[in-house]
């Protein structure tokens, strides 16, 4: 590959997949911290066919993808305001703002990256695994889980920044721990001081699909998403977006 | 004593080290794919200088050369896929999954340009579909360690070790395993069972009790050139001064 490319240009290379990962360690801090409500802002582009995808489904365009960000936030406040009246005599005194983000723990370590720059240097595509972890509240009550996936994004430059352009987080697995995946879980028992996690509900996919289905035994082996290949510019490549 | 690059050399030895991460990381999705021929073929040596000497090893020893390593890790493994089938009357593997993602990577590029060397760890897991319908999962946590080689097509892999350090259940405390396992080729232990029968058999690893060496060395130091001395290979393959329980110290010792 370096041998097509001049010193600086190498270097300019360098720094663009250097600024690609920031941009998606950035994300996974985001979600790890519970400021969905910043990244759509912060981190996605201005265009409009930005997309995000789901094991089950697609958000298409800016409203829909900034749509699911919010509600994720708005869930993270009524988590929240259940645990501050189960727990009065702890965290009754405290303000919203004092409590957001408890009860709700995200991490998605992502690692190794492919990251491929097209020759014209105005998007990019990358490709990570994300073992992770979440302990949240269900309407069931508290629940923590594994999750085995993959991150695969495109990138495109905006006034010399790098943004997301299509996004997908698929998993594999998303089983309780202490549960072996390869078995049948058993269900959790409701609890009612939870209850109003129970009607609430994500926005609705903008395309409901099956972008990845989860393992399960009679799953068909499902590999890796497509890996970035070398590429000229974006209309030689594949998109991860619908 | 480092030798002095000009800048282009520097930006290009950079870029060096990120083929080999991005050559390491290109396996770890071809293994999710189960893409083991290809994976061969495409990123492991092909030069005939290095297909007699590539091995694969793990803690129970080391295939050496590409007939070899082909022979137990793509036709082993398709016979072993064929098997299951017939078993669970299902398609070829239907129901298994496979994850061996590669962390903390150290990656050293010879003063000479010419070879490499890095070490990841590996927090993993292996799923297959068993006969009743359900699948048996196991959490499978090792560290990963290459010698890689440049060839006209660029970087290879050229030895490769595999040094488990846990096995285990999904759902089930590893610290309530039995101390002592059969770790010959008869074990019944399914990560012992898969290695098969390598062309070397020796214990480069020993889990038992935790015990504390240093196999893999690491982290791989900076060098000059390669020498068999420090490879991942057989040749390079030192028992450790401090071998745990044959030292009488390490971890878990009484």
């Amino acid at each position: 590959m370096s041998e097509k490319f001049t010193t600086e240009q190498l270097t300019d290379r360098w720094e663009d997949q250097r600024d690609i990962k920031n941009l998606m360690g950035k994300y996974i801090n985001l979600t790890l911290q519970n400021r969905d409500a910043e990244i759509f802002g912060m981190l996605w582009a201005g265009e409009a066919d930005v997309c995000l995808g789901f094991n089950d489904g697609w958000y298409v365009g800016s409203s829909a993808v900034s749509s699911y960000y919010d509600a994720v936030h708005d869930r993270n406040v009524l988590v929240a305001d259940l645990l501050q009246k189960k727990f009065p005599e702890k965290i009754g005194d405290k303000t919203a703002d004092e409590i957001f983000g408890i009860g709700t723990f995200r991490v998605y370590p992502i690692v190794c990256p492919i990251i491929q720059i097209a020759e014209d240097g105005k998007t990019a595509k990358g490709l990570w695994y994300a073992q992770g972890s979440q302990a949240i509240i269900s309407s069931a009550g508290p629940t923590s889980h594994w999750t085995w996936g993959y991150f695969a994004a495109d990138f495109i430059r905006e006034d010399d920044t790098w943004k997301i352009w299509h996004l997908q987080f698929t998993n594999d697995v998303d089983a309780r721990c202490g549960h072996d995946w390869g078995k049948p879980a058993e269900p959790m028992e409701e609890l009612p001081e939870f209850a109003p996690l129970k009607y609430f509900e994500m926005p609705a996919y903008s395309v409901k699909a099956t972008v990845r289905p989860y393992y399960s035994p009679d799953r068909p082996l499902t590999g890796a998403p497509r890996l970035p290949e070398e590429y000229t510019t974006f209309a030689d490549t594949f998109s991860y977006g619908i | 004593m480092s030798r002095t690059f000009t800048e282009d050399e520097q930006i290009r030895r950079i870029w060096d080290i990120e083929d080999v991460k991005t050559l390491m990381y290109t396996r770890v999705f071809y293994v999710a794919s189960d893409w083991r021929d290809k994976e061969l073929k495409e990123l492991w040596v092909s030069q005939p200088e290095n297909t007699k000497t590539a091995s694969y090893g793990s803690n129970w020893g080391y295939y050496v050369g590409m007939d070899a390593i082909r022979a137990w890790y793509v036709d082993a493994h398709n016979a072993e896929l064929e098997a299951q089938s017939k078993a669970n009357n299902a398609p070829i593997n239907q129901g298994n999954l496979y994850a061996h993602p590669a962390t903390t990577g150290v990656v050293e590029l010879a003063q000479d340009g010419k070879t490499a060397k890095g070490l990841w760890y590996s927090i993993g897991q292996e799923t297959k579909a068993n006969a009743e319908g359900t699948a048996d999962a196991r959490w499978i946590l090792g560290k990963i360690a290459a010698d890689f080689i440049r060839e006209p097509d660029g970087w290879k892999i050229w030895h490769m070790v595999f040094s488990v350090d846990v096995d285990c259940q999904p759902g089930v405390d590893y610290g309530t395993y039995p101390v002592f396992e059969d770790w010959s080729a008869n074990s019944t232990n399914p990560v012992r069972k898969e290695f098969g029968v390598p062309t070397i058999e020796m214990l480069t690893h020993d889990v038992t009790f935790n015990w504390w060496d240093d196999y893999p060395p690491m982290p791989p130091k900076n060098y000059e050139t390669f020498t068999d001395d420090i490879s991942y290979g057989p040749e390079g393959h030192h028992y450790p001064a401090n071998r745990g329980f044959g030292a009488q110290e390490g971890r878990n010792y009484k």
